[in-house]
């Protein structure tokens, strides 16, 4: 009996992919995958019974689509960890995944190993950043703190310089030298960050109807 | 009978006058606010037929940007599937010759996808500025550097903002730079390079290789094709590249002028 | 010869101006208004040639005038015919024409003395309200269009000056026509009038430069 760490879920539209990685992951020692779904409705509905604590999510869903997915799942399970899967680094949708609660993106490019080494650093509190997404944080805190109502601290100074070291392109390994920490510890930084954005965003969209409430 | 005549001379001669005037008075005055009336129907026809160029045009390239999305997303989840196959192959310790080919099938199919999202971030007008060239940028140079063993440095000037800089000319610069560090690499011999990105008046980029055996830029012809390649993409950018051997290595200078955002606006009407 | 160019006023002067250069812009190819450069050249004929003619053989030429002022009147409502044309009412205008013809005739038929201005002045009775409905048609009716390249729009405000200038005659008509001095007053004033007319030629020939 192997001793699971990790039960992942997949929604991944593409079969031969959903299959090929559900595999890999029963292949590895701490890592069980018995939930595949091949759309946002099936996941929605299935997921908060099961025992799932990892969901990695395909960006391109059919319908529904996998923010929705994020949204309503992580209201009813909210110590869910989400892991976006995608092609592009830079796309749209990753930002606003992030900003509904996604921890994390994936490349689908990358090797199953690799994969399921982001995966676990996922689960340990490390996530992946990519310059523009630390630009578009930096931008969106900004906005953030011309609003009348804050509930949540700003970031920190130490964030904020990562955001800004990020933002120029520097590697994590170039950071970490410069900062005199371990990858891990910048990976671990982003990772709060990306609570702050979650929070933030959820903090902006009650503003939004108070504002609207009132008017 | 004098009378009569004095009567009529008064009438001709005040009534006459009078509604000529008015007559012409009349006229000009309807005529000018006709007139008024055209030509701010003009203008406004006018200022629509801009807007809805406007509105065209960001729709084609709202359009552009979701094909470019959607034809991205296939390839790179057609590549996941070529990947795994290819992984299963190497796994399963196959004929090493297959491997080979196999091994070569997965690196092409993501220099594929990556050559896509290069020009998917090229074409994106979101990234049209020179902050984000140079941030693009250095992850690239930096990460290639790395991965070939060479040492490195890349210093920026604090000026570099969002000044304007289009998809195609983002592309050049990147297209160019990749040629120099990959000539460098493989034929240079250098042990080090260090780049350095600047915005005075235009934006400078400059590569300089420290102890390689360098090249005489006008004597070349198997780098040949490369450096014309080079000279063209800067020229169709509006810029320019300076080839230097400075005896302890070759110094390559990008130079490009930034247009005004307002430059831009102007391309559409 | 000399003393012919000593007959002529000024505005005779101004309408051989208007001639040669609407000769020369013809020649160019620009097109004036229709028949306008015919007409100017048998006004000319009439008013200046025969004048002298008449003049120095008759001792009067009232009889000419009365004629000539006949086919000005004609030439004028022809002009606005043609220009409402397409008009739904263009064949009443024919009609209106018409009548005017024919009664002009018996006019001139049943005429006693020499000066028989009446059917010049009854067309003219029918040449101002078309020269009003052509003016409201421009500002209220048609679409905008710009006054620079209309020739008929000087034509007609040449003829609407005159009018208004050589109304009294019509006042006084009664009066003048009695007397020697009422008679050269009426040709004065009307000489002085048809400056307008000239100029109105004048200004039409000239506008036809802009458009060719």
């Amino acid at each position: 009996m192997k001793e699971v760490k990790y039960n992942v879920a997949i929604i991944e539209d593409l079969k031969d992919i959903a299959l090929s990685l559900q595999s890999f992951f029963n292949s590895e020692d701490d890592m069980q995958c018995n939930n595949v779904y091949h759309n946002a409705e099936d996941a929605i509905l299935f997921i908060p019974q099961s025992e799932v604590n990892i969901v990695l999510v395909d960006i391109g869903l059919p319908r529904a689509s996998g923010i929705e997915a994020i949204q309503q799942i992580k209201a009813k399970c909210p110590n869910m960890l989400f892991c976006m899967f995608t092609v592009y680094e830079d796309d749209e949708k990753i930002f606003r995944s992030l900003q509904a609660g996604a921890k994390g993106y994936i490349l689908k490019g990358s090797s199953k190993d690799k994969i399921v080494i982001a995966i676990r650093e996922l689960a340990e509190g490390g996530s992946p950043m990519s310059p523009t997404i630390a630009r578009k944080i930096i931008d969106s805190f900004k906005d953030f703190k011309l609003q009348p109502v804050q509930k949540e601290l700003p970031l920190t100074c130490r964030e904020i310089e990562l955001l800004h070291l990020l933002a120029k392109g520097m590697l994590y390994k170039e950071i970490a030298n410069q900062l005199h920490i371990t990858v891990g510890t910048v990976k671990q930084h982003i990772h709060k960050i990306y609570d702050k954005l979650q929070v933030n965003n959820k903090t902006e969209a009650i503003n939004k109807m108070n504002t609207n409430g009132q008017s | 009978m004098y009378e009569e005549i004095i009567i009529k001379v008064i009438w001709a001669a005040f009534v006459i006058p009078v509604a000529l005037t008015g007559i012409l008075l009349w006229f000009f005055n309807s005529y000018q606010k006709k007139k008024y009336e055209f030509e701010t129907e003009k203008k406004e026809a006018k200022l629509r037929e801009q807007a809805y160029k406007i509105e065209k045009q960001e729709a084609i390239e709202l359009e552009r940007n979701r094909i470019a999305n959607e034809m991205h997303d296939d390839l790179g989840s057609g590549l996941t599937i070529i990947r795994y196959l290819s992984d299963d192959i190497i796994n399963s310790k196959a004929d090493p010759e297959i491997e080979k080919s196999v091994i070569k099938i997965a690196e092409y199919s993501t220099r594929l996808v990556q050559n896509m999202s290069e020009i998917i971030w090229a074409m994106n007008s979101r990234f049209d500025n020179v902050e984000g060239l140079i941030s693009y940028l250095r992850r690239y140079v930096v990460e290639y550097l790395e991965d070939n063993k060479m040492e490195h440095t890349f210093l920026l000037d604090e000026d570099i903002g969002d000044q304007f800089i289009s998809g195609e000319n983002r592309r050049n610069v990147l297209l160019v730079v990749k040629e120099i560090l990959h000539n460098s690499i493989k034929y240079s011999g250098a042990r080090s390079i260090h780049i350095n990105c600047s915005l005075k008046s235009l934006l400078m980029i400059n590569i300089l290789e420290s102890g390689g055996k360098g090249f005489d830029p006008d004597m070349v012809c198997d780098i040949g094709n490369g450096i014309h390649n080079m000279k063209k993409r800067m020229d169709a950018s509006g810029g320019s590249i300076i080839f230097e051997n400075t005896g302890k290595g070759m110094h390559f200078q990008i130079r490009l002028p930034l247009k005004e955002i307002k430059q831009k606006d102007e391309q559409i009407s | 010869m000399i003393s012919i160019l000593n007959y002529m006023t000024l505005y005779n002067y101004i309408s051989l101006i208007s001639l040669m250069i609407g000769i020369y812009l013809h020649i160019r190819g620009y097109s004036v208004l229709k028949y306008l450069l015919p007409f100017i050249f048998y006004t000319l004929i009439i008013e200046v040639f025969l004048n002298y003619y008449l003049s120095k053989t008759y001792g009067t030429s009232e009889k000419m005038y009365s004629y000539f002022s006949f086919t000005c009147a004609l030439f004028y409502l022809f002009q606005y015919y043609l220009h409402f044309k397409e008009q739904p009412w263009s064949k009443y205008l024919v009609y209106a024409i018409f009548v005017w013809i024919l009664s002009s005739l018996y006019i001139f038929y049943s005429a006693k003395s020499d000066m028989v201005f009446l059917p010049y002045y009854l067309g003219f009775g029918l040449i101002i309200p078309l020269i009003f409905k052509y003016f409201y048609n421009m500002l209220y009716i048609d679409k905008y269009r710009s006054v620079k390249n209309e020739p008929l729009f000087y034509f007609s405000l040449g003829l609407l000056l005159f009018s208004f200038t050589t109304f009294p005659i019509l006042v006084f008509l009664d009066v003048l026509i009695l007397h020697e001095i009422g008679r050269s007053t009426v040709s004065t004033i009307l000489q002085y009038g048809n400056v307008f007319i000239s100029a109105g030629y004048l200004a039409a020939v000239l506008c036809t430069k802009k458009s060719s």
